[in-house]
C-alpha cells in the first residue's frame, strides 16, 4: 500500500537535475586512523603550533585561529602536548613525571580526501595561499633526458599479486629532525587513509645514496626473499620473517595482504639489495637517516590511480625541501610488456566551466575575475576561458586536489572561499504542497489513539539478539523469517526484529519497579525476508502493546483492539461481528489466545497471556497480556 | 499515662485536686481526639489544653495505703523476746525483709542485739501510710516526694486537661457540614441548605490515569512539521533493508571507501544480495566510477558488479533518496508538482 509520493520542487536554479553530489568533499567518511575514532571521525593531523605558525609566518590567538580554520573549512579539535599524550596513554596521574616535551601541539581535523592537509608542510601552504600570502606552487618535472632516468622494470609474476608500481626522486633534499618525522608521519597517515591500511597502495623511501639503478620490481616464492629488514640485524628469509612479525603491534595487521600468496612482492636494485618487502617492510640497507640527501620513493599498488595519488602526494608535499624547490626527478617504469611510463604524472587536470555552473548552485552573483581570485585562494589555477558564448573559466586543477572531480568541486570551493556565512539565504521559486506517507500519517492517528488509551509509548532497537527473537518467546527459526546480520557487533545485533513481542518484554523487565498496571505501546516496523521484493526483505508496521499488573489483564487488552477495530472499520475494512479467532501459539497460555481476524478469514493480528515461561526467559514476575497487529493491513 | 476525664460542667475549671469524677463512662482517648477537633472547627467549644503534672501511687502503694506499710507489719510481727532474722526472712521474704528492715531501722523502731531482732517500741505510728494516703488524696508534699520516689512507691503522672467553653456558634444539635455536592442534593432541593467543610487546597488532587507520547517522537514530529510547511512531501523509509548499489553506488561513494567497511557498515547474511537492480541505469553508474562522465572525472578503478548487490541495512536515507530521483527521471515531465 505505499502509494506514488507528490513530487516536491527542487530550487530552480535553470540547471537540469544533475546526478547526486560527489561524496567525500566536505562530508567526509570516516578514516581509518590506529587510534579509535568514532564513526563519521574526520582523519586528525597532530602539528606543532609553534612551528605551523612560523610556517604561516604570523602568530595567532588560539581563537583567530579557530576563525581561520573554520572559514577554510578545517577545525582545530584538540590543544594538548607530547606530554599530556603520553600521559593519557599510559594512564598517568596529573602530577606524575611523564615523558615527552611541553611543545603545544594542535589537533586538526580535515576532510578525509583532503590529502595535501595530511601533514604540516600542506597544511600550512594550504592556509598561506587562502590567506594570499603565496602563490599556489607550479610542480616542475627536472628535465632528464629518457636515457638517463631512473629505472624500475616491472616483472610479470608481480600481476599476480600486486601489479602497479609507481617511483620518484627528491634530489638535494635536507633532513632535519622534525622534517624527517613528518615525513614519516605523512606515510602513515596515507597508508591509513587512501592505501586502506596498505592494502591498495604502499609507499617505501629509500636513501638513494646507498643503492645502485636500475631498479626491479618483481614477486618470488618467499623462501627465495633474503634480506635484513628495517631495525633489525640478521638476515631474514621473507616466510620467516612473516612469523617474526605475528607478533609485533604495529606490522602483523598487514601480514594478511601477501602471506597466503605464492610469491611476496619485492624490489631489488641492481645489486640484488633489497629495497623493501611491499607492502611489510623497508631493508636496512636503504633506510633513511637525517644524513640522507636523495630520496627514492616507490609506491606499489593493486589500483593505478590511487597510486599516482599518493606518490603525487608525498612528492608535493616534500619538494619544498628539494635543492630545486619543487622539482621532482622522474623515473620511467618499464612494464614487462615493454611500455613504459614516466612518473610521477604532475600533470594538472583542466577544467572548463561556464561561470553560472560555478556562481549558480551556489546562489551569489559574482563576476570571472571575482571567481578566478577565489579559486587561486583554493591552489585552484584559474583563467579567463577563450570561449566566447558565455562566459567561462578554466581552471588548472594541481595534484594537490585531486578530490576536485566535478565542476560542483570547484563551486564548493568558490563557496568557501567566498564564505559560507556570507551566502545569502534564499526561498524556493516555486510552490509546492507538502504531504505525508499516508501509512506515516495513518501510523501517528493509531498512536495518538493508543496514547489516550492511557498506554506509555516506547521506541526500542530494531536490531536483537537471536535468542530473544526466537528461542526466548518460545517460537522457532524455519530459516525463513529473520534478516541476519552479517558482522554484528555484539549477540545484541544478530538479527533485524521479526516481532515487537520480545522488544516490549524487554522494556517491561527493565521497568518492572514502576507501580501497577504497566501499559506500553510501540508502533514500528518489523522487517521479514520477502522474495517478492528487489532486496529480498521488506518491512511491516505494526503496532504492539504490553499490559502488566498482578492480574493478566486479557479483558483489558480486549479492550484496547476492540477500540483500534472501531475506529478502523470503514467501508473497505471489513470486521465481522466477532474478529477472534482461538489460537494455539507457544508464545502464550493455551486458551489465552487469540487471532485477530477480518471478515475474509485473513488474519491481521494476534493477542494471549504471555506463557509463563516466556515470562521466566525474561525475568518479568507478574502476568501480562500482549497483542500485535499488523496496521498496514487496516490502511 | 494519660487519663481522659469529662468535666460534668462545661464551665467550670478543674482544680489541682482529683476532679469531680465524670458522672459519664470514661471514653477512649481517640475518639475524645476526634471529638474535640471535629467540634473546634465550628466553634462550639473552645478547648484550651492545660498539662498538669501529678504523682500518683504505684500498685505495690496503693497496697500499703490500704493495707499498712510493710515496717509495720515487720515491727507488729516481732514478739517481745525478739525473733531472728532467718525467721523474719522466711516470713516475709528476703527482699521485703531487707526493705521493711531497712525502713523500721530508719524509724528507730527495731533494734539487733546478737542476731535478734528487738522491738524499741510498743506502737507505731504509721507515718507511711498516712503519708500515702495523703498523695492518693491528691496532696502535694513537695519535701517527702524525694523519699517516696526513691522507694518506687509513686510515678509522675501527666495529665492533659481540656477546657471546654461554649463558643461563638454553640449548638445543641450539631450540624453535619458537606463534603460534596451530590445527585440528591440537586434533585431534592437540599443544596440550598448546604455548609460545606473547608477544602484543603494544598493537597495533591487525585492522580489521574494517562498515557505518553514518546519524547524522541514529538521531536521527530516538529522536525517533520517544519519540512511539510515549507512544502516537502515525504519520501517511504520504511525498507531497512538496501543494496550496495543503492546505498552506496548509485551515490558514487567508490567501492574501497572506508565507510564501505565491514566496520562500519551492517553487511547481511541474509539476505544477502540483491540481484535485481536497473541494468541500463547500473551501466551508466558503473562508467562514470570507472572513467568519468556527466562532467566528472570519475575514480579510475575497476568497478565490480558483485560489490554493488550486496545487501546491508541502510546507512543513510539518502539512498532512498537516491531511489527516489531515479523515479523521478523516469517520469515524462520533470516539474514541481502541486
Amino acid at each position: 500500500c505505499l502509494s506514488k509520493p507528490p513530487l516536491s520542487a527542487f530550487t530552480s536554479s535553470g540547471s537540469p537535475a544533475v546526478l547526486a553530489r560527489l561524496p567525500g568533499s566536505r562530508v567526509p567518511p570516516p578514516a581509518n586512523n590506529t587510534a579509535p575514532q568514532p564513526p563519521l571521525a574526520m582523519p586528525t593531523v597532530s602539528v606543532g603550533r609553534d612551528r605551523l605558525f612560523a610556517a604561516l609566518g604570523r602568530v595567532y590567538t588560539q581563537d583567530e585561529f579557530e576563525a581561520l580554520c573554520f572559514d577554510f573549512g578545517i577545525e582545530l579539535d584538540d590543544v594538548t602536548t607530547e606530554k599530556a599524550i603520553i600521559r593519557k596513554e599510559k594512564h598517568l596521574e596529573e602530577d606524575v613525571e611523564a615523558d615527552g616535551d611541553d611543545e603545544v601541539i594542535y589537533k586538526i581535523e580535515v576532510a578525509a580526501n583532503r590529502y595535501d592537509l595530511l601533514c604540516l608542510e600542506g597544511l600550512a601552504r594550504s592556509l598561506r595561499i587562502f590567506t594570499g600570502s603565496e602563490a599556489t606552487p607550479i610542480f616542475k618535472i627536472a628535465s632528464i633526458p629518457r636515457g638517463s632516468m631512473l629505472q624500475m622494470h616491472v616483472r610479470p609474476q608481480t600481476s599476480q599479486i600486486r601489479p602497479y608500481v609507481v617511483c620518484a626522486v627528491l634530489r638535494g633534499v635536507t633532513f632535519a629532525e622534525v622534517r624527517y618525522n613528518s615525513f614519516i608521519d605523512l606515510q602513515d597517515k596515507l597508508h591509513q587513509n587512501i592505501c586502506r591500511k596498505r592494502t591498495l597502495v604502499a609507499i617505501g623511501t629509500h636513501d638513494l645514496d646507498t643503492l645502485q639503478g636500475p631498479f626491479s620490481y618483481e614477486a618470488l616464492p618467499p623462501q627465495e626473499i633474503n634480506f635484513i629488514p628495517l631495525k633489525q640485524e640478521q638476515t631474514f628469509r621473507a616466510d620467516a620473517l612473516m612469523d617474526f612479525y605475528r607478533s609485533d603491534m604495529k606490522l602483523k595487521k598487514f601480514l594478511h595482504i601477501i602471506e597466503n600468496s605464492p610469491v611476496y612482492p619485492v624490489i631489488y636494485d641492481s645489486n640484488r639489495t633489497v629495497l623493501s618487502l611491499p607492502p611489510i617492510i623497508n631493508g636496512a640497507h636503504s633506510a633513511i637517516t637525517l644524513k640522507t640527501r636523495n630520496v627514492f620513493i616507490e609506491c606499489t599498488a593493486t589500483d593505478l590511480t590511487k597510486a599516482n595519488i599518493v606518490l603525487n602526494t608525498m612528492v608535493a608535499m616534500f619538494s619544498e625541501y628539494c635543492e630545486n624547490k619543487f622539482e621532482v626527478e622522474p623515473v620511467e617504469v618499464v612494464s614487462h610488456d615493454g611500455s613504459t611510463a614516466i612518473y610521477p604524472d604532475l600533470s594538472c587536470y583542466k577544467m572548463e566551466v561556464s561561470l553560472s555552473d560555478i556562481v549558480g548552485p551556489i546562489g551569489i552573483s559574482l563576476d570571472e575575475t571575482q571567481v578566478i581570485s577565489l579559486l587561486n585562494k583554493m591552489q585552484l589555477q584559474a583563467d579567463l576561458c577563450s570561449s566566447n558564448r558565455e562566459p567561462c573559466i578554466s581552471v588548472s586543477v594541481p595534484p594537490t586536489r585531486s578530490d576536485v572531480l566535478h565542476a560542483r568541486d570547484l563551486a564548493e570551493d568558490v563557496a568557501i572561499a567566498y564564505g559560507y556565512n556570507n551566502v545569502p539565504k534564499s526561498k524556493p521559486k516555486s510552490m509546492t504542497i507538502g504531504g505525508r506517507q499516508p501509512l506515516n500519517r495513518f501510523s501517528d492517528k493509531i498512536r495518538a489513539e493508543v496514547a489516550r488509551a492511557g498506554y506509555m509509548e516506547v521506541l526500542t532497537f530494531v536490531l536483537t539478539s537471536h535468542e530473544e527473537n526466537f528461542d526466548m518467546l518460545n517460537r522457532t527459526d524455519d530459516g525463513n523469517k529473520a534478516v541476519i546480520i552479517a558482522n554484528p557487533r555484539t549477540s545484541e545485533f544478530e538479527v533485524v526484529r521479526s516481532s515487537l513481542m520480545s522488544c516490549l518484554l524487554k522494556t517491561l523487565k527493565h521497568n518492572i519497579d514502576h507501580p501497577r498496571p504497566i501499559k506500553i505501546f510501540e508502533v514500528g516496523d518489523v522487517v521479514s525476508l520477502d522474495t517478492s521484493r528487489d532486496v529480498g526483505a521488506s518491512n511491516n508496521r505494526r503496532l504492539a502493546a504490553l499490559y502488566c499488573n498482578s492480574n493478566s489483564g486479557f479483558e483489558e487488552i480486549m479492550g484496547l483492539v476492540d477500540r483500534i477495530v472501531k475506529i478502523v472499520r470503514a467501508p473497505h475494512i471489513n470486521f465481522g461481528q466477532t474478529y477472534y479467532v482461538p489460537s494455539s501459539e507457544p508464545e502464550f497460555f493455551t486458551k489465552r489466545q487469540c487471532k485477530i481476524v477480518m471478515s475474509d478469514g485473513k488474519q491481521v493480528g494476534y493477542l494471549g497471556i504471555v506463557h509463563a515461561e516466556v515470562l521466566r526467559k525474561f525475568g518479568i514476575p507478574d502476568p501480562c497480556t500482549f497483542v500485535e497487529i499488523d496496521i498496514e493491513a487496516l490502511l | 499515662r494519660r487519663t481522659w476525664r469529662a468535666r460534668s460542667s462545661p464551665t467550670s475549671t478543674p482544680t489541682a485536686r482529683s476532679p469531680t469524677r465524670a458522672p459519664s463512662p470514661p471514653i477512649k482517648r481517640l475518639r475524645a481526639f476526634h471529638i474535640i477537633e471535629s467540634t473546634e472547627p465550628c466553634l462550639l467549644s473552645c478547648p484550651q489544653d492545660i498539662t498538669r503534672e501529678a504523682w500518683v501511687l504505684t500498685d505495690e502503694a496503693k497496697g500499703y495505703a490500704a493495707g499498712g506499710s510493710r515496717e509495720v507489719h515487720l515491727v507488729a510481727a516481732i514478739p517481745p523476746e525478739g525473733a531472728s532474722r532467718a525467721a523474719l526472712k522466711e516470713e516475709f521474704g528476703d527482699v521485703v525483709f531487707d526493705i521493711a528492715r531497712k525502713a523500721a531501722a530508719k524509724n528507730k523502731w527495731i533494734r539487733f542485739e546478737r542476731g535478734i531482732v528487738l522491738r524499741t517500741v510498743e506502737d507505731t505510728t504509721d507515718e507511711m501510710q498516712e503519708l500515702l494516703k495523703r498523695v492518693e488524696n491528691g496532696e502535694v508534699v513537695p519535701d517527702l516526694i524525694k523519699e517516696l520516689k526513691r522507694r518506687k512507691l509513686v510515678t509522675k503522672e501527666k495529665v492533659i486537661w481540656y477546657s471546654l467553653k461554649k463558643g461563638p456558634e454553640f449548638v445543641v444539635k450539631r450540624k453535619t457540614l458537606a463534603t460534596d455536592v451530590t445527585r440528591e442534593h440537586l434533585k431534592s432541593g437540599d443544596w440550598k441548605d448546604l455548609e460545606f467543610k473547608d477544602y484543603n487546597y494544598e493537597a495533591q488532587g487525585q492522580p489521574i490515569a494517562i498515557g505518553y507520547s514518546q519524547p524522541l517522537l514529538e521531536v521527530r514530529e516538529a522536525i517533520q512539521n517544519i519540512f511539510l510547511e515549507m512544502g516537502f512531501s515525504e519520501m517511504p523509509t520504511n525498507m531497512f533493508v538496501e543494496s550496495s548499489f543503492w546505498n552506496f553506488d548509485a551515490l558514487f561513494q567508490p567501492q574501497q571507501h572506508p565507510a564501505r567497511d565491514s566496520h562500519d557498515t551492517f553487511f547481511l547474511k541474509a539476505p544477502a544480495t540483491t540481484t535485481q537492480l536497473p541494468d541500463d541505469y547500473l551501466e551508466k553508474v558503473k562508467q562514470v566510477h570507472q572513467s568519468g562522465g556527466y562532467g566528472s572525472k570519475g575514480y579510475g578503478y575497476d568497478w565490480k558488479r558483485d560489490e554493488a548487490e550486496k545487501n546491508l541495512l541502510r546507512t543513510h536515507t539518502t539512498a532512498v533518496s537516491a531511489r527516489m530521483l531515479y523515479k523521478l527521471a523516469q517520469e515524462e515531465h520533470f516539474a514541481p508538482n502541486s
